[in-house]
């Protein structure tokens, strides 16, 4: 009877519990905190919180290669480049391409937006980081969950759990992160400019975005095409309007599987083991300068934008040039209605929200171009 | 190993007017389809208007 409790125990993964352990649980245990208490982006941080979790417990091998499930999911989901262009698809699914097709120039501060990203390149390989660690790192700039996924797996793959929990965290809290650094940035006057109506756009217009737009960047810079081309797709289905069953599948049910896997892989790669070092802790560090200069390059180059335009856009707008959307853009909005309530910002500031999507995948393709 | 500075600031530089050259591109394509779709659809809506305007003449 005392073998067999004996044999119980040591065979349990108690005993085999370390310190390291101890620190992801409670890792875990914050970012569940967040998600469930603080809804912060509860759709991917609360299977990475508990992906985080469960790789965490000893002796289950779920990230064991060639054995572990959740193994299985990161290795055909992640490694293979199978999630990210999915979860584009239902991002294009979901994305109205109306405001920026209205005003193309805001296309520009998609492109501003992502100078942030490479100065904080430039940053992470000063402090040490390798050039393919520090492209991985400086994505995070750009604000976007997949994307960052995607460039880390394939430039920095141990760096990957640190990369996207601090990308969808820094996402989170936009709303935290990003008005200061407006208001530091623009004046009062600044902040009040009503801008000009946007154009309305037809349907064939629409139509013909995403077919145009897929064309020329994938001409351009080949290597984006796995992002762009599912993200393009997703669009075409939607603004068509002839394959509703499409459409629906890949914003709704789809999204929503890939979501459970990509979560769950991300988290499960944080071992204690790759987590717990100061290497990848000083990520989270660099993380949120990307995701500030980035901020601050948007807005300066709306400000830049405005010597030349007679009609003089918001330099707000500018600081949704960082993807995450749709938060930035509503984000935007708000700081605008608190220097003028009557300045409806957020459609203005759609344009560049989704045109950051676009510029941050052309700037991982073409980090991956020259570090891949 | 030391870092490789010519290579940073290749990635650097050709990162950011990548970007820029990208972006730019897309937007003179943008304007340029949107303005020839709308000249094709104004077109379109001008000859829909356009078999009254004959039969006008004919009655004048």
């Amino acid at each position: 009877m005392f073998d067999i409790l004996k044999d119980l125990i040591f065979s349990s993964g108690v005993v085999s519990l370390t310190g390291g352990n101890l620190v992801m649980w409670l890792v875990a245990f914050v970012l569940l905190y967040l998600a469930i208490k603080k809804q912060y982006e509860p759709l991917l941080l609360l299977p990475i919180a508990f992906g985080i979790l469960v790789v965490n417990l000893p002796l289950t091998y779920l990230m064991e290669p060639e054995h572990g499930l959740i193994w299985f999911f990161y290795h055909y989901g992640i490694e293979l480049d199978i999630i990210p262009p999915l979860i584009f698809l239902g991002l294009g699914a979901m994305i109205d391409f109306g405001p920026l097709i209205a005003n193309p120039k805001t296309l520009l501060l998609g492109a501003g937006a992502q100078a942030g990203l490479y100065v904080t390149f430039f940053a992470a390989v000063l402090f040490g980081f390798d050039l393919q660690e520090a492209a991985s790192i400086a994505i995070i700039g750009g604000a976007d969950g997949p994307t960052t996924i995607y460039l880390t797996s394939k430039l920095a793959p141990h760096l990957l759990g640190a990369t996207a929990v601090s990308a969808y965290a820094y996402m989170a809290l936009v709303p935290i992160i990003q008005p200061p650094i407006m208001k530091l940035l623009t004046s009062d006057h600044e902040r009040k400019i009503v801008m000009k109506k946007l154009r309305p756009v037809s349907k064939l217009q629409r139509i013909c975005f995403p077919i145009v737009t897929a064309m020329t960047i994938m001409l351009v810079v080949p290597s984006a095409a796995p992002l762009i081309s599912m993200l393009m797709l997703g669009n075409l289905f939607k603004e068509s309007g002839v394959v509703e069953r499409l459409t629906n599948a890949s914003a709704n049910e789809l999204m929503n599987i890939i979501t459970i896997f990509l979560g769950l892989s991300v988290g499960a790669t944080m071992t204690a083991g790759t987590f717990l070092n100061p290497k990848v802790l000083f990520i989270f560090f660099l993380g949120l300068f990307a995701f500030i200069i980035s901020t601050a390059a948007g807005l300066l180059m709306a400000k830049f934008m405005n010597l030349f335009l007679k009609d003089k856009i918001n330099p707000l707008i500018g600081a949704a040039g960082v993807s995450a959307v749709p938060m930035a853009a509503r984000c935007v909005h708000k700081v605008g209605s608190e220097a003028n309530r009557r300045n409806y910002l957020l459609m203005y500031a759609m344009g560049p929200n989704v045109a950051g999507v676009i510029g941050t995948v052309v700037a991982a393709a073409i980090l991956l171009k020259n570090l891949g | 190993m030391g870092t490789d500075w010519s290579k940073v600031m290749e990635v650097f530089t050709s990162g950011i007017v990548g970007v820029f050259l990208v972006m730019i591109l897309l937007q003179i394509l943008t304007q340029l389809s949107t303005r020839i779709i709308d000249a094709v659809e104004n077109r379109g809506k001008g000859s829909d208007a356009d078999p009254d305007l004959p039969t006008a003449s004919l009655k004048d």
